[in-house]
């Protein structure tokens, strides 16, 4: 009696958790590997981080203050960061996050504005921009993004969200479906559909383009 | 199927890395970001002076995000999940009560969490993944770029000296606002030695500038604000520095 079913030998590199079932014992991983600096993960991904809330639709005007508002959020939770995961996937689902509360918040402040995909019969306003239009002068790349940030328009939040990290951002289903909590069979199918839009916005928007091209 | 057409693809490829944050822009909201992260007054994010009751009541704002990005995050780590939902529940009210400290660095508690070795949930499988959008094309066609899948690397204390800087920003800020105009000049001083090639260097220059109006160094304010303007003439700072005692309207 008085032994122990396990032993309790607490101390600041052993924890139960840090040894597999029946393996060798790993060496505890140093803990700054499980919280990088703020300021590193900021450098690193601002780029990153300021295209998506571009291409989720955030207006021009609001994207600084979006910006802002993802990396206090990042580094209220840094130390939950267990830096076994894709960084990206751990932002995207933050930055997902603060758009829908800021759509919220505009939502509240004036409920006339209607969020929400546009509407087929907006696809005229689109601009007269796609590949092949004008062969001898390739689109640039800043005119490529624009026209893709309008396509975006024509999808609805959720398809949006995933064709963004999926199409633009290459990210595996895996990543995705940790970002948005679903499945992997969710990811495939909100991108089949996402697709779908997609591909039907650009159509429209090439045979307006080749209907007025000489 | 709801395959993209090879046009869309071609716009696509040529459109992903279309968009650039400008240098310039990328280092204003870096310095407003961390002087709003060491909630330091001083700076504004947006072009007006009024923004600072907004950002006061996003900061607000945040905490009640925060309360819901903490079930996204609790989905991911199962395992720390009901200290997670707690932790920051009582920081939302904090936040609550005290809009523009919320955004202090919780130190402690970064260091309470440090303690407990987090396990790996899910390690990044090898080889690399396919991105799921080149999965679900024909795989007659190339293969894209391989996709991001990065840890980051170990960074020792790579906030330290920011947060450091950070704190002692803020002590010259509360200073200020109680109306103690000479030891805000002096943690000033202090920053100044100890940070001279600091990312907020300019949000600790404007504070001078204002330090010194309140102390009545009128001269010495016009020659800071003066040196300040040379390196910064545009943005909410510098609007602020020349509506000062020191700003050449005076």
């Amino acid at each position: 009696m008085g032994d122990e079913p396990f032993p309790v030998t607490p101390g600041p590199t052993h924890h139960p958790l840090m040894f597999g079932a029946g393996s060798t014992p790993v060496a505890p991983r140093p803990l700054t590997v499980a919280a990088p600096g703020f300021e590193q993960i900021y450098d690193e991904h601002v780029e990153f981080v300021w295209r998506s809330i571009r291409r989720l639709g955030v207006d021009d005007g609001a994207v600084d203050d979006v910006l802002q508002l993802v990396f206090l959020v990042v580094h209220r939770r840094l130390s939950e960061f267990a830096g076994a995961s894709s960084v990206r996937t751990w932002l995207f689902g933050i930055l997902l996050r603060v758009v829908r509360e800021h759509r919220r918040t505009l939502q509240r402040k004036s409920p006339h504005l209607r969020h929400g995909p546009k509407s087929d019969d907006e696809l005229v306003q689109l601009p007269d921009l796609s590949p092949g239009a004008n062969p001898e002068q390739a689109l640039s790349r800043a005119e490529a993004a624009e026209t893709i940030n309008k396509l975006l328009g024509f999808l609805d939040d959720e398809k949006r969200a995933v064709f963004v990290m999926a199409e633009l951002e290459q990210m595996t289903a895996v990543e995705i479906g940790e970002a948005l909590g679903i499945d992997a069979k969710a990811v495939y199918s909100r991108l089949r559909a996402a697709r779908t839009d997609f591909e039907r916005a650009a159509a429209a928007m090439r045979r307006r383009t080749l209907g007025r091209s000489p | 199927m709801s395959e993209l057409s090879r046009e869309t693809d071609a716009l696509l490829e040529r459109g992903r890395e279309g968009e650039s944050l400008a240098p310039h822009d990328r280092a204003r909201l870096k310095r407003a970001l961390l002087a709003q992260v060491a909630g330091v007054s001083v700076v504004a994010t947006t072009s007006t002076a009024a923004a600072w009751t907004t950002v006061a009541a996003k900061v607000i704002g945040v905490a009640v995000i925060v309360g819901s990005v903490g079930f996204g995050v609790a989905t991911i780590l199962p395992p720390r999940a009901p200290a997670v939902a707690s932790h920051f529940s009582g920081e939302a009210n904090a936040a609550r009560s005290s809009p523009t400290k919320s955004a202090t660095p919780a130190v402690p508690a970064r260091a309470a969490s440090l303690a407990i070795p987090t396990p790996a949930v899910s390690p990044p499988p090898s080889p690399p993944p396919a991105s799921v959008a080149n999965e679900m094309r024909s795989a007659a066609r190339a293969p894209g770029t391989e996709p991001e899948v990065r840890a980051i690397p170990p960074a020792a204390a790579a906030s330290s000296s920011l947060e450091e800087e950070a704190r002692l920003l803020r002590e010259a800020d509360d200073a200020l606002k109680a109306g103690e105009p000479d030891r805000a000049l002096r943690v000033l001083e202090e920053l100044a030695a100890r940070f001279p090639e600091s990312a907020l260097a300019p949000e600790r220059a404007a504070e001078r500038v204002f330090a010194l109006c309140m102390a009545g160094r009128q001269d010495d304010a016009r020659e800071a604000a003066a040196t300040f303007l040379r390196t910064q003439d545009v943005g909410p700072l510098a609007a602020r520095v020349r509506a000062s005692c020191g700003g050449a309207s005076h």
